[in-house]
């Protein structure tokens, strides 16, 4: 008997702190965050022949997974002594983003993390310029324009803050894989557009985002 | 009534000064926090070290990857000379041989010799000519000259972004004097910066 109530009292007890902990939740915003790449700007700001924009939509799903979409336009040229090469091309990157950092700390607020990507690069290039040289003399000619789609995976670990309300600011790496680069072994694109390097079937690259936040659903969590 | 530790900095705030001052009881903490009491008056809340340490670890990452790939220029290493790699082989035993002495220039341009009285020479390698579609060699062979012609499509190549472009070739023919040299033999129609056996010489 004396045990019987010792196991019910337990019992009682453990409803009682679960139904206490159930109620004590915090309010966690799910967001839609639209934001810019400042880096590619900055770049060619900096000097550089090279133009790069690329705007980014983020939808939170949970406290830690988000859908990701982005886009951009980027303008490339290339030369030193014996070619000169140009690019341009629209780029579409789709995927995922896991927030690492606890839904307790980040609070929607901070991340640090990694995306997951699928891109196409849709471009086209030209060589107007190619000089080679051999025991006959110089030879001069050019390749004209031809169209292409690239596709890749990215991978962006990154980092963000949100530094006002609802606006953030973070800077991310991304590790590109080409999957297909859409020409043949001759005519390798020097550069794609949204990857990068086209002679390399890995190509990094950096981000520095600003990125203005809208909730658009709370989700309660436990503490 | 327990006081709700579980909101560190607002329980703090409320209690400056008065630390615990009841020597209430602790309910539970957040995860993600650490509870430090040094003595019966004074507690605080951290954020546990793997979290800092997550986000300590993350730019570290980060900024390794940036300087392993950096922008650094690098110089061309790929072999930027497209040749035709022609063998010499005897016609009565067929088996490959070096010449005495072997001689080579572009038709047209003596005195600018590719080999001179070169011995020793199993295999040499001839450059197309780029702006033609074909292009003719002068070969002594133990001092027997012939002229080899060569007719193919040429075409760009991307080497590397350092390196720029070059061209390959396809031979699609062969012509030739027959002072020494006996038969030709195409090996290998690709002409590229490997310069592998493309032709083979019997003399």
């Amino acid at each position: 008997m004396k045990r019987t109530f010792a196991f019910s009292f337990s019992i009682l007890l453990q409803l009682f702190m679960f139904s206490a902990s159930g109620a004590d939740t915090i309010a966690f915003p799910l967001k839609i965050r639209a934001g810019a790449d400042l880096f590619g700007p900055a770049y060619r700001i900096a000097g550089k022949n090279n133009i790069s924009f690329e705007g980014l939509l983020i939808i939170d799903r949970d406290t830690s997974f988000s859908w990701v979409v982005s886009a951009g336009y980027q303008k490339y040229f290339f030369s030193q002594y014996n070619y000169e090469y140009s690019a341009k091309g629209l780029f579409f990157k789709a995927g995922t983003e896991i927030n690492a950092i606890s839904p307790l700390v980040s609070r929607g607020k901070y991340f640090a993390g990694a995306g997951l990507k699928y891109a196409v690069s849709f471009y086209t290039y030209e060589a107007p310029f190619i000089s080679s040289e051999n025991y006959w003399g110089e030879v001069n000619s050019s390749i004209g324009r031809i169209s292409r789609a690239a596709h890749f995976i990215e991978v962006s670990p990154g980092i963000r803050t949100e530094v006002f309300k609802n606006i953030m600011i973070g800077w991310s790496v991304h590790l590109r894989l080409l999957i297909y680069s859409g020409t043949g072994r001759n005519l390798r694109p020097v550069y794609i557009p949204g990857y990068g390097n086209g002679t390399k079937s890995f190509s990094p690259g950096l981000s520095y985002y600003l990125i203005w936040s809208i909730p658009y659903k709370t989700e309660k969590i436990n503490r | 009534m327990w006081p709700d530790c579980r909101k560190p900095f607002h329980w703090l705030k409320n209690t400056s000064g008065k630390f615990n001052p009841g020597n209430t009881k602790i309910l539970a903490v957040p995860s993600t926090y650490n509870f430090f009491c040094f003595s019966r008056k004074s507690c605080v809340f951290m954020i546990k070290p793997r979290v800092t340490g997550l986000i300590s670890g993350f730019a570290l990452i980060l900024l390794t990857a940036l300087l392993m790939f950096s922008c650094t220029p690098q110089s061309c290493q790929e072999e930027t000379e497209v040749l035709i790699g022609a063998s010499f082989y005897r016609s009565g035993t067929g088996r490959i041989a070096a010449p005495d002495s072997v001689t080579v220039y572009g038709a047209g341009k003596e005195g600018s010799y590719i080999y001179k009285k070169a011995a020793g020479q199993q295999v040499i390698f001839l450059p197309p000519d780029a702006s033609s579609d074909y292009c003719s060699f002068v070969i002594g062979i133990n001092g027997i000259y012939d002229t080899l012609t060569f007719s193919y499509s040429t075409y760009p190549h991307l080497l590397s972004k350092e390196c720029g472009y070059t061209f390959y070739y396809t031979t699609t023919g062969c012509t030739f004097t027959a002072n020494i040299i006996d038969t030709v033999i195409i090996r290998n129609n690709r002409v590229t910066n490997r310069n592998e056996e493309n032709i083979r010489i019997f003399f």
